[in-house]
């Protein structure tokens, strides 16, 4: 059977293929970048992805199946951002984030109403909103399926939306 | 709208919706930042297949952020006082090519670096030799990084006043002293350890030193005995050429199976006429591997040990 690309990176990677690794973290660093970004300040996202991806290369061999490879690294991201704010230094998001100059406002405030949105529509938005993955590619990327996708998509715009109205964004 | 309706929303395609474009445009700057490097090395054909489709979409970024890669360096002093050039840095600041980072007594920083990181401790001195997308070098002049890379094999690399290290892995240590000794400390993946055509292959949990006029010595186990320690020593950095031979003796005598890296690395590096003796001892201490070849290792011949590293336990060399 011929594996799909990713799952032979991730074979690859798991017998020790620096190169392949190296592959993943391009292709899955968007995602992590982008469940990071709805869970921890911006300032922390870039350090914390380097740290995702080392757990997920400390970790990869126990990973048995290659094609579950992207939500097992969505979990990984989850854990750690929540690692992260158990860790004495982790407070809450508003005390983090500095105040934005003038031109971030608005986008600041977007990114407020997404991170207060519930977890899977935080995700999902961020996903596509942010770093312009289209809804396949969050569905291959994390392992939810095109329906789960569609409906996070649907009802997180939704709710966005209407939360942006509030404050006429 | 109904969920069939978001088709722009979905997958970026029937009529744009406006909303959901303003938010794109808006929120555009808070993307992952990396462009992926293109490979060190070429890749088998099937994946560049499936990956030429991303690639071709990919290249007019990269092409358009050729260059940028040295911009994408930033220190961050923690605590305590740094500078880098003439100035002194609180906070962060970038870093461009050529320029000296310095950190004082008490200080800590952290350089973010395309693709990586680097804890830096007080009293270090590293410059940034290079920064292009397939090549990023620093040459660390004193004191201790801690570095996390997460580039191909071969892409980050650290001169020291008495050898280079080529980044095969992700996360070491790597201390030089004043004099320009120092010592290498892999943590997770895999470094080699380079100085005028001697080279260690130092993997997870190893230690190497390296000593000024010498180069790097043959890695090892912190944990393995004194007296193979002790020995190890003596051969790597002896006072004098003749006390070599003795040495070796010593090394392989003290060796057990938990030190069949080091012994792996003495068949690489030993002279000619003593790989023999070092390759039967290796044999004697762990089963040799399917396909292992004597002649081709006592030979030096490039790939005959390559079936050895996974034989002892740590896995294949990266880009081997």
């Amino acid at each position: 059977m011929t594996l799909p690309p990713d799952d032979e990176l991730v074979i690859a990677a798991q017998n020790g293929d620096r190169e392949a690794f190296s592959r993943l973290y391009a292709d899955f660093a968007p995602m992590v970048h982008g469940i990071l970004l709805a869970r921890v300040p911006r300032d922390e996202v870039d350090d914390l992805l380097q740290d995702v991806f080392l757990t997920a290369m400390r970790r990869l061999s126990s990973l048995r199946d290659p094609r579950a490879f992207g939500a097992w690294l969505a979990t990984v991201t989850r854990n750690r951002a929540n690692d992260y704010h158990r860790a004495p230094h982790g407070t809450k998001l508003p005390e983090q984030i500095p105040e934005p100059r003038p031109v971030e406002n608005e986008a600041w405030f977007v990114l407020q109403a997404i991170r207060n949105l519930p977890d899977a529509y935080q995700d999902t938005l961020m996903l596509r909103l942010v770093e312009g993955m289209s809804g396949p590619e969050i569905s291959a990327r994390t392992g939810l399926t095109e329906g789960s996708v569609r409906v996070n998509l649907h009802r997180g715009m939704a709710m966005l939306r209407e939360a942006l109205a509030k404050k006429a964004v | 709208m109904s969920e069939r309706e978001d088709s722009y929303l979905w997958d970026k395609s029937g009529p744009v919706d406006p909303e959901v474009e303003r938010l794109e445009m808006l929120l555009a700057p808070y993307r992952c930042p990396e462009v992926p490097p293109l490979p060190a090395s070429p890749r088998p054909l099937r994946i560049w297949l499936y990956a030429g489709a991303a690639i071709a979409a990919a290249l007019g970024v990269v092409w358009f952020t050729m260059g940028r890669a040295s911009d994408n360096w930033t220190v961050a002093v923690l605590s305590g006082e740094a500078r880098l050039g003439s100035r002194t840095v609180s906070g962060s600041a970038r870093m461009t090519t050529g320029q000296v980072f310095e950190t004082e007594a008490g200080a800590q920083a952290q350089i973010r670096m395309p693709r990586g990181r680097l804890e830096v401790e007080p009293e270090t001195a590293l410059r940034l030799v290079e920064s292009e997308r397939n090549t990023q070098r620093i040459s660390l002049l004193r004191g201790t990084i801690h570095a996390r890379v997460m580039a191909p094999p071969r892409v980050f690399i650290v001169d020291t006043p008495s050898a280079v290290a080529t980044d095969l892995g992700c996360a070491y240590t790597l201390h030089i002293d004043p004099s320009g000794d120092g010592m290498l400390r892999v943590t997770h993946g895999w470094i080699e350890f380079e100085w005028k055509g001697r080279d260690s292959l130092v993997p997870t949990g190893a230690v190497a030193v390296t000593k000024a006029g010498a180069g790097p010595g043959t890695p090892f186990f912190e944990d393995t005995s004194d007296a193979f320690k002790t020995a190890l020593a003596a051969y790597d950095f002896p006072a004098w050429a003749e006390q070599r031979p003795r040495a070796l003796e010593a090394v392989l005598s003290a060796a057990g199976p938990h030190d069949a890296v080091s012994l792996l690395n003495l068949v690489r590096n030993a002279p000619g006429d003593a790989r023999g003796a070092v390759y039967d001892r290796l044999a004697g201490l762990v089963t040799p591997p399917a396909g292992a070849n004597r002649d081709a290792a006592i030979a030096g011949e490039p790939h005959a040990l390559d079936a050895w590293w996974p034989a002892v336990g740590i896995g294949r060399v990266p880009g081997r």
